[in-house]
Parts: structure tokens; sequence; C-alpha cells
């Protein structure tokens, strides 16, 4: 089963000067008896959404920049916590949010399978299983004995993108639709994606693109300043 | 309508629970601090021995020459220096490393929704992968200066599992502390030089004289006595294993209270 369901969601980020990110600041501070000027003041990246996404559905997320669309999918994926508000995230999520941040850069390619695929939630015999499959299909050959650091920006992308690609998800969480490596690449990656897109029971995507929304989404959800501002079933 | 903040993915993920769940990930943790130990050996021959052979070579010029200049018998004061050197070693850098266990994990906490707690829990394991690298060094300088070792090294697991457990709490509430405040890693810098000279590390507490009960208020002077005392063939005092047991449970309700306080904060601190 698959089901997202927020009420009155709100983010509010802490801001913090350079002055309040010293704690001899604050002792100094505290000590004088001077005060506020630790008091946090946040700003509301999200405000009081509510909304529920029920299985098969496949969303945008349109918006200016800086409306909430990438806050909003960490707050999915489980990275950033509600401030206000509650969330419940029901099934297997895939984020395909940041593919090449987080890589190890001096590890090898192989160990980045092993390290990435365990942090995800696999096992390490389900990563033996996968891993020649991953290695396939990224097309690295002998460069995945390598580090991370000698690839090209299109090689990472490509390594990252099998692995990400390589579970199933009930869900998945993408930051713009994914666009890898050279023409006969690409072509194979928009297949697999398609076919996973089709098989997950909801797809959450931030795009600016109005043809890919339109092409892949059932409802599109527009927001503005962290405000859903129009839920429709289409642009 | 006020509700409390809370989110629910399969029924995990409470702030609460942080430090148990860490704690039950423990797979993910511990390949993450033996990842890191092998990338800082990567490029070097011998490896983690590396860092024993220094200290080998160390502990062996330090305790010939001071032994000499403060007038103590090699024999115990060898043994002495090397059985503190190590342990503080690991608390050092626990020190230092745990500050930074958050902020040096933001490409991670940004990325996998993991318990807070694995990225400290990761920071202190690596430590005592190094310490248990220098674990014949332990045995090492007492079997050659000819200390009778008894039943009491029996005692040396149990303290590695108490300092780990003392280096997790401390790497959890300092690295959250040094993801909210960013000058908090040269504060415990500073705190770990001096501290260094102010335990009785290469100096014994006696040389104090009448000032020697003062020692005792330095909470690390306890914590190395776990390991020091048994590598002497003797038993930690009742009065060192009390304050352990306290610092322990204290530190792990610091732990568990400062999770469950601003974990979910973290991902807007770093």
């Amino acid at each position: 089963m698959a089901n997202i369901s927020a009420s009155n969601l709100s983010i509010i980020f802490p801001h913090y000067q350079n002055y309040s990110r010293s704690i001899k600041n604050l002792i100094i501070d505290t000590s004088l008896g001077r005060k506020n000027s630790f008091k946090k003041d946040g700003i509301y990246a999200l405000d009081d959404l509510s909304f529920e996404i029920k299985k098969g559905q496949k969303v945008g997320l349109v918006g200016p920049n800086g409306s909430g669309k990438t806050t909003l999918l960490r707050v999915l994926s489980g990275i950033f916590h509600p401030s206000k508000g509650s969330l419940s995230v029901q099934g297997n999520i895939a984020s395909l949010i940041d593919l090449s941040g987080g890589f190890d850069q001096d590890a090898t390619g192989y160990e980045n399978i092993f390290l990435r695929s365990i942090l995800f939630g696999q096992t390490k015999q389900e990563t033996n299983k996968r891993v020649e499959e991953i290695i396939d299909f990224s097309e690295l050959g002998e460069f995945i004995k390598m580090p991370v650091r000698t690839y090209s920006s299109g090689m990472m992308m490509r390594l990252a993108f099998s692995i990400a690609t390589s579970v199933k998800p009930d869900i998945i969480l993408m930051d713009e639709w994914l666009s890898v490596g050279d023409a006969t690449f690409h072509e194979k990656a928009t297949r697999r994606l398609n076919q996973l897109v089709e098989d997950a029971n909801i797809l959450v995507m931030a795009s600016h693109n109005e043809d890919i929304i339109k092409n892949v989404c059932s409802r599109v959800l527009s927001l503005e300043n962290g405000v859903i501002i129009s839920d429709a079933s289409s642009l | 309508m006020k509700q409390k903040a809370e989110r629910n993915i399969n029924g995990v993920v409470k702030p609460s629970r942080d430090l148990l769940d860490g704690t039950l990930g423990f797979r993910i943790w511990f390949m993450l601090a033996l990842h890191d130990t092998k990338q800082r050996y990567r490029r070097s021959i011998l490896g983690p021995f590396w860092f024993v052979l220094n200290n080998l070579l160390f502990i062996s010029i330090l305790g010939i020459l001071y032994s000499q200049l403060f007038g103590e018998d090699i024999r115990t004061y060898v043994p002495y220096l090397s059985a503190g050197f190590i342990t503080w070693q690991l608390i050092a850098a626990t020190l230092i490393e745990g500050s930074t266990a958050m902020v040096m994990a933001d490409n991670l906490i940004k990325q996998v929704n993991l318990p807070m707690s694995s990225h400290a829990y990761r920071v202190a394991a690596r430590n005592l992968v190094i310490l248990v690298h220098n674990a014949p060094l332990f045995i090492f300088f007492p079997l050659v200066m000819g200390v009778s070792l008894g039943v009491e090294l029996l005692l040396l697991p149990i303290s590695t599992l108490i300092l780990f457990i003392n280096s997790s709490w401390v790497c959890i509430v300092f690295g959250l502390l040094g993801a909210r405040f960013r000058d908090v890693q040269p504060i415990m810098q500073n705190i770990v030089t001096i501290s260094f000279f102010f335990t009785p590390i290469l100096w014994k507490a006696d040389l104090l004289a009448e000032r020697a009960v003062y020692v005792h208020l330095n909470p690390f002077v306890h914590f190395i006595e776990l390991f020091r005392m048994p590598l002497l063939g003797q038993w930690p005092s009742d009065l060192s294993l009390i304050i352990v047991s306290a610092i322990t449970v204290i530190g792990t309700f610091l732990a568990w209270l400062s999770l469950t306080l601003y974990r979910n904060q973290v991902a807007f601190w770093i």
C-alpha cells in the first residue's frame, strides 16, 4: 500500500546569523543578561499544507524558484521533519532528488554501489545479487574499479542512476525529470525511468518543464511561497 | 487546529527512538566506520599499523627519557605511559571528531533518513578500530618490562565496551552541539590540549603529594584507570568504577535527551 497524507504541514527554516552560530556568543550574552539575540526567527518554507496523495497518482509539483518544491520533496523523503503539523508516508521510497551527491569520491565505483545500496536500506546479500546488473547498466566496464574521483560527471551520473533505479520502489520522488548520459545511454535510461514510473504506485516530481508534466503527471500541485495555490488534474 | 509535529514513515522514526534505532542499525555505522578506516590508510603500505609503529617509537623514546626526568623506575613507568597514552588518544579523538560527527556527515544527512545517532556511532566505532589496532602495544610494554599480568586483564574487554558507550554519547551530544554552534570544535581542541597536561599520563598523581586528591576531580583519569590498572596488574579503585558508571549512565541519558529534543533540527542546521 502506498499513501502520502499531510495535514497542516509546515517547515520553518531557522535563520541563523553568523553571530548566533557561536556558542561563545551565547554564553557571553546569557551571562550578561542580554536576551533575544538568539531567538529563532524562522522562514516558512512550507506553510500549512494539507493534501493526500493516493495510490496510482503521478503528481507534478510546479511553481517558481523558491516556492518550496524541493523542500516538499525533502520532507517526503524523510530528510526534513515537519516543524508543525503531521505527515504520514506509507511505502518504500526511492529518492532521485540529488543523485550524484553523496558519493564517496575516494572509494571505487564498486565500493560506492555497496555503500549507497546499504545506506538506502538494502542488505549486503541483496546488493550482491544486483551488483553485476548495476555495473552492466552503467556501462562503466573497467572504470568500476577506479575511484569515483576519476570519473567524468557523465560517468558519475550514469553510475548514480544505475544504482538508484535498480530497486522497484512504491514511491518515487524526483527533482526534475532525469536526463543522463549521451544519446544512446539517454535513450536506455529514459526507457528504464518510464518503466519505473509506470510500475510505481506514486510519483512526486518537481519540474519546470511543462511538456514533461503534461506527459507524465495525472495531478498538478502548484506551489507559491510555500503554499499550494492550485490542485488540478492538469496544468 | 494545533497538532503535534510528527512524521510517520512505515511506522518508524520518532525522535525519542533515535538512540535505539541507531543502536539496532549497527550494520550501517559499522560499515561506514570500517570504510573510514580503509579510506584513511588507502595510500599507505603499512596501513593502520603506521599508527602502531608511531606509538611504539613514541612510547619507547619518551618512556626512557621521562623515567629519567621524573626519577621513576622504567619498568613501571613505560607500561604506565603506554596504557595511559593509548587510551588518551581515543579520548582525544572522540572529543575532537565527535564535535563534527554531524557536520561531516552533512552529505548523508541531506540524502538519507538515517537515525542521527548512527553518525555519532560511526565516529566512535572508527576510533575504537584504531584502539583495537593498538591493543598489541597495551600488552607488549608490560610484558617487555616484566610486569606480572594476571586475571585483571579480563577487565579490558569490559573497559573497551564502557569506553565505546561513553565515546558514543560524547559524539551524540557534542555532535549535535557542534552542528548548531560551529565554534564547538575549536573549543574542544583547546580543552583536549590542556587536559592532556592536566591528566596524569606523562606524570604520576603521587608527584602532587598532598594535592594528589584533586586529580580525582578529572573525569578522564577514571577512564584511563580502567585500562591502566589492569595493565599494571591491579584492579581499578572503587572510586574510579563508581565515577565511570555514573558518567556512563548520565551521559547516555543526556544523549537520549538531546536526540529527542534536537534530532529533527539537525537537517536544518547543517
